[in-house]
């Protein structure tokens, strides 16, 4: 068979329309669609700057409220708010950069490798945040003379934390690594 | 642009293109559900990409564009992700006519999904008669580069086509 025949057979297809579609249900999913995907990645977003923003309130009141002000708090509370001032920054960023369209293949997958690099950084960067919230959160109970339990309760949460944050990561890291397949596929 | 305007649009065009839209489809899965699945991303997309839209080039090359990007990632997602949707109670948005089966082109989708995700859009763009110029554009790659490609790909399914025809298709 040559090419021009294989050419044929698709071209064949044009004359008849294999599928019909329901133009009210795929309208309806496309409204809910739209709405929902805005709604879970606000949502998220959201929750996170809140709740770096919250804790770091939260700390704050909690230290200049006490008879005995604690600096390493204070520390913490900053820490805190700069963490959630990133976070803005990266949703500034995704928003301004999804509006795109007119991307090629080649665009599109380096700026999804763009993301997952972000990704993969920040994740990491929030891994090794976890020892300066922890230091902090340590010299603070130290500060306070808390009781040593407080401080071995603080150190198992952490050691959690991190051993969750490792596991999302890797799955970060697998995304990326896909990526860059797709790409090196590409340009192959 | 006013969402009437753009209702308007997405209408001519998911009129007129589509057909474009079931062989890209097509193009990148197997089962029903996953058809519908895809089916259903790429027109959101086309939908939302409207208001953005230049009028710089063909509106086949600007479907095409986006259809094969958000095929490629839906590709991506959905070896991490399944369904979760009910498979019974869901309802689909392609329904299919009773018509005689093309085994020829069964024969040539089933060559295309044996294809890496990036030899199958080129395929598809070769099949649908782009210029390597155009191909490039979409891909995002050199002429030169679409080139090699596109000979890999024409040699492939020429002398897979030879094979078959032992077969008697």
């Amino acid at each position: 068979m040559e090419f021009e025949e294989v050419q044929n057979i698709w071209s064949a297809q044009n004359k008849q329309m294999p599928y019909n579609i329901d133009t009210a249900e795929l309208h309806r999913r496309i409204l809910s669609k739209k709405a929902k995907a805005l709604r879970i990645t606000n949502f998220t977003e959201w929750l996170i700057i809140m709740v770096w923003l919250g804790a770091g309130i939260f700390t704050l009141w909690t230290n200049t409220t006490s008879a005995r002000q604690n600096f390493f708090i204070y520390c913490l509370s900053a820490w805190m708010f700069v963490v959630a001032l990133l976070v803005v920054i990266g949703r500034v960023r995704r928003r301004a950069a999804s509006r795109q369209f007119d991307r090629s293949v080649q665009g599109e997958l380096q700026y999804g490798l763009a993301v997952a690099d972000y990704q993969v950084r920040l994740s990491q960067l929030m891994r090794w945040n976890i020892f300066v919230i922890g230091g902090l959160i340590l010299f603070g109970l130290w500060e306070g003379e808390k009781p040593w339990w407080t401080s071995v309760g603080v150190v198992l949460f952490l050691l959690g934390a991190w051993y969750a944050s490792g596991f999302e990561n890797r799955i970060y890291r697998r995304q990326k690594r896909r990526l860059e397949e797709l790409r090196d596929l590409l340009n192959a | 642009m006013t969402s009437q305007e753009q209702e308007h649009i997405f209408r001519d065009w998911l009129e007129q293109y589509k057909g474009l839209f079931f062989k890209i489809v097509r193009t990148y899965t197997v089962t029903a559900m996953d058809m519908d699945d895809l089916f259903q991303e790429i027109v959101i997309q086309v939908w939302r990409s409207i208001p953005v839209w230049k009028k710089n080039c063909a509106v086949s090359t600007w479907i095409y564009r986006i259809a094969i990007n958000t095929a490629l990632s839906w590709t991506r997602k959905e070896k991490r992700r399944r369904q979760t949707e009910d498979l019974e109670t869901a309802q689909v948005l392609l329904m299919e006519p009773v018509l005689v089966a093309d085994e020829r082109l069964a024969w040539l989708y089933e060559e295309i999904h044996q294809m890496d995700v990036i030899d199958r859009s080129m395929a598809l763009l070769l099949l649908e008669g782009f210029s390597y110029k155009e191909m490039a554009v979409i891909m995002g790659i050199t002429e030169s580069n679409v080139g090699v490609k596109i000979n890999r790909i024409k040699k492939k399914l020429i002398v897979r086509s030879q094979k078959q025809d032992l077969y008697g298709i």
